[in-house]
């Protein structure tokens, strides 16, 4: 049974179709990338699974279960957990609170969230910043703030949203490591939406590609930046027929 | 008997209407919420009586003074308080402007004392006509025509000027239209501007056949934001015709059930449109 | 237990902030021994007993950014509550206390459930209605007064069955030790999941959705607890004052001052409502009383509206907040003074 199971979504907004009958499967253990040029429907896709959006058609398994529709808290509690594009960064809680906030999708108790937070920290090498507030932070340290809170909620698949975006090339093979770290340790599924393709090629095991709200490509990083489809989504029609 | 007071209901509803164009405006430009709208209504009020009974003339001239000098406390109101406040976080928005609401109130009863004033003299004072069954106030019937011919010159400014334009511009996207060129500043302090004019006009022409007190302001605050609700906030035609339907409400169900429970009425339609319907008639579907 | 050693510890306060509470402490306690006047005293417990309103206004306004206009009806309705069944049955004042938090509780959760689907100033002015709603309800309603309002039986004093005395000094300490309780739940409160949950909320609620927080129970369940509060105080009210009516304890003006007093003191502070409190209350009393004798009715109201206008203007975060940048440049840094 696969983790992640999507049949057939559609999403629309009034006239534009932003999700156009999505299928895809994610198995237990996987990194799967998702790219596609801007406006593809990447994170309306991203938000359609969380139930941020009530998709118009289709149905979303995990683990096993129709989570179609299903409110994003709901669907967290059941090991769904994603990342915001632009950080969704609490400026009046410290790293820490932050972390806890998280923490405590799994526990009542406030020692016991605070002490999943202070690992997740360690994980992601944001312990000596724990007192400090996000807004004093670099953005890099923002963005691991948010992949630090997603994972206190101890997901089983866990979504990025352009994790890699505004990050130099240096912060960028940082986070690399460390999310390939975190996800052999826990045995996360990973998710990932990027344009950053030094990030999300090296990492995935299989990359999908989405363009016009469609699916286009699915397969290994190393064949599909091969594919006449993908070439033609970015670099345009043009392109191609003069190759 | 109900025809006549439907018909009186409707006349009120075109003030109420006019009451509402303001607050719609304020909201559409920028997403603040005037809680001293009614308390601009009550200046406008006492600036219309003020006149009639200093001067004197005759109320109607109180008219442009009452615009005036709303336009004028929009205009500082904004740029001594309004654009500080839109920094902040919503709470530090709500009781900002509804401390203006309170400073307005008691200054009012500090210099006004707490009694009810009312104009006996004047041109569309004391006097009806009969329209079949109907007997209309001259008083109402003024303010009503009143009220439609500024509400259309409002809406016509609006739509079909260049000025228009640009406020309705700011409302829906303020950072584009200032990189447009609109001077998007300005044009939130003229909303004020125009949120008080019209308001306090309405007030002006209310003073022909309502009581003036310092305390009317609330009441008047409360029948705006169930307008502006019904109509759909953001929506100038939504306040034209919320003000129909909740000046009906006032008037058939004060009828129905009693003056005392009047306000009450309109509370509570306000409460049914929030839940019920949070867009309004008018309104962007959320 | 493990709650109880919680609300107890403030040990993650700066000790600046724990020395101050140990002082105000001290002083409410010594306070009628020391000062013997009949109005001070009347206006400490009336600044104690805006505490009580305050503290539990502050989780749901302060913390969870939820402006609720509308806690005046929540005291009204316990005050009805106590006042009714100690006129009808001879209910003792804590068996009426605790009927009356029952009362305003449940009508904060079925509110609650109705308008917290709505956000930010709908949801502010759908509290204004329903408390003017509720306002007129009860000034309509014969059967508890109407508008003439309900007189408290009155009993033999000292008499701690039915909450009545001669002397203040009884009623002082009955409102310092809510306020301690309140004090404590909120300590208590801060370190909660729901606490957390509810700043998270505040803060963003998509994020704080994604993480796994219902918020809609997570502003139901505080709005019921902020009612608890208000239910205390308007028991208090009720025995202390001997006589309710709509226009006392249901008005508009109430519900509006202690939101104004603690975005004042500093909202989704800790101090914050015991410091607006502190400030507005003998403002208040001090002024309306020096001001109405020489007639002049409406200045103080004018001048709390200014100091509002002022505080949401440039510092929207209050006192507490000025204390605290003051603190920090003075070199108390990395956030060591707790602001929550």
């Amino acid at each position: 049974m696969a983790l992640l199971e999507v049949s057939n979504l559609i999403k629309k907004f009034g006239g534009l179709t932003a999700c156009d009958n999505v299928s895809f499967k994610i198995e237990k253990g996987d990194i799967v990338g998702l790219i596609g040029p801007n406006g593809a429907g990447k994170t309306t896709l991203f938000n359609c699974l969380v139930g941020y959006y009530k998709p118009n058609d289709g149905t979303v398994l995990f683990k096993g279960e129709n989570i179609t529709g299903l409110k994003s808290f709901l669907s967290n509690r059941k090991g769904l957990a994603r990342t915001f594009q632009i950080p969704a960064i609490m400026g009046d809680m410290t790293v820490l609170e932050n972390t806890m906030v998280g923490a405590f999708c799994r526990t009542n108790d406030e020692d016991e969230a605070r002490d999943e937070a202070l690992k997740i920290l360690m994980l992601v090498r944001l312990d000596r910043e724990r007192d400090a507030y996000p807004t004093e932070l670099p953005f890099a340290a923002q963005k691991r703030i948010e992949l630090a809170r997603a994972l206190a909620t101890k997901p089983d698949l866990l979504m990025l949203d352009e994790i890699a975006s505004g990050l130099t090339k240096t912060e960028t093979e940082d986070i690399l490591r460390m999310l390939r770290d975190i996800k052999d340790g826990k045995g996360l599924t990973l998710f990932v939406i990027e344009h950053v393709m030094d990030f999300v090629m090296p990492i995935s095991d299989r990359v999908l590609v989405l363009d016009g709200g469609k699916k286009i490509a699915e397969g290994k990083p190393e064949s599909i930046i091969e594919m006449e489809e993908v070439i033609e989504a970015y670099l345009g029609e043009k392109y191609v027929k003069s190759q | 008997m109900i025809l006549n007071i439907i018909v009186n209901g409707l006349l009120m509803g075109f003030v109420f209407a006019l009451v509402a164009l303001g607050l719609a405006i304020i909201f559409g430009v920028m997403e603040i919420v005037n809680f001293a709208h009614g308390e601009f209504l009550m200046v406008g009020m006492y600036a219309a009586y003020l006149t009639a009974t200093i001067l004197p003339v005759d109320p109607l001239l109180g008219l442009p003074v009452a615009a005036l000098i709303g336009f004028l406390l929009g205009i500082a109101s904004y740029y001594l308080l309004i654009r500080y406040l839109l920094r902040g976080p919503m709470l530090a928005q709500l009781l900002g402007t509804f401390a203006l609401m309170i400073f307005l109130r008691y200054l009012a009863m500090f210099i006004f004392g707490t009694d009810y004033c009312m104009l006996n003299e004047g041109i569309l004072i004391g006097k009806s006509c009969k329209l079949g069954s109907c007997i209309l106030p001259y008083g109402k019937l003024g303010a009503a025509g009143l009220s439609v011919i500024s509400f259309s010159i409002i809406y016509v400014i609006l739509h079909h000027t260049k000025f228009g334009s640009a406020l309705r511009a700011t409302a829906l996207d303020t950072e584009a239209a200032s990189i447009m060129g609109i001077n998007t500043e300005r044009m939130r302090a003229i909303a004020w501007g125009l949120g008080g004019l019209t308001v306090g006009l309405a007030g002006a022409l209310l003073t022909n056949f309502y009581y003036i007190y310092p305390t009317v302001g609330l009441l008047f605050t409360m029948i705006a934001f169930t307008t502006v609700a019904l109509g759909g906030f953001g929506s100038i035609e939504g306040s034209f015709v919320g003000g129909l339907i909740i000046g009906l409400v006032e008037t058939v169900g004060g009828y129905y059930a009693g003056p005392e429970w009047k306000f009450a009425l309109i509370y509570f339609a306000y409460f049914l449109i929030v839940v019920f319907r949070p867009q309004g008639l008018f309104g962007w579907s959320r | 237990m493990k709650a109880l050693k919680k609300a107890l510890s403030f040990r993650d306060f700066h000790i600046s902030e724990r020395i101050g509470l140990f002082l105000f402490i001290v002083i409410c306690l010594a306070f009628p021994w020391i000062v013997k006047e009949s109005f001070a005293r009347s206006v400490m417990i009336d600044f104690l007993i805006f505490c009580l309103y305050g503290i539990g206004w502050n989780m749901i306004g302060g913390y969870g950014g939820q402006v609720a206009l509308g806690q005046s009806k929540n005291v009204g309705m316990s005050a009805y509550t106590v006042a009714m069944l100690m006129i009808l049955w001879d209910v003792p004042w804590c068996l009426g206390a605790a009927a009356g938090i029952i009362v305003a509780t449940t009508e904060s959760f079925v509110l609650g459930y109705v308008l917290f689907r709505l956000k930010g100033h709908y949801f502010a002015i759908a509290t204004i209605a329903v408390q003017l709603i509720w306002q007129q309800i009860f000034i309509n309603w014969d059967w508890v007064g109407g508008n003439r309002g309900l007189e408290l039986p009155i009993k033999e004093t000292p008499n701690f069955i039915y909450m009545q005395f001669e002397s203040e000094v009884y009623y002082h300490y009955l409102a310092l030790s809510l306020v301690i309780l309140a004090i404590l739940s909120m300590n208590w409160f801060r370190k909660s999941k729901l606490g957390y949950q509810l700043r998270a909320i505040k803060a963003n609620e998509d994020a704080a959705e994604s993480l796994g927080i219902n918020i809609y129970w997570a502003k139901v369940t505080t709005y019921c607890i902020t009612g608890i509060f208000a239910g205390l105080g308007g028991a208090f009210f009720a025995v202390y004052y001997m006589y309710i009516d709509p226009y006392s304890v249901m008005h508009l003006e109430l519900s509006i001052l202690i939101a104004l007093m603690t975005m004042i003191g500093g909202a989704g502070s800790m101090w914050g409502p015991i410091l607006g409190a502190m400030i507005l209350i003998p403002l208040d009393r001090y002024l309306g009383s020096w001001l109405g004798a020489s007639g002049f009715v409406g200045l103080d109201f004018m001048l709390y509206a200014i100091i509002v206008m002022v505080i949401a203007a440039c510092e929207p975060r209050g006192i507490w907040g000025i204390i605290e940048r003051a603190l920090i440049k003075r070199g108390n840094t990395n956030g060591s003074i707790r602001s929550i």
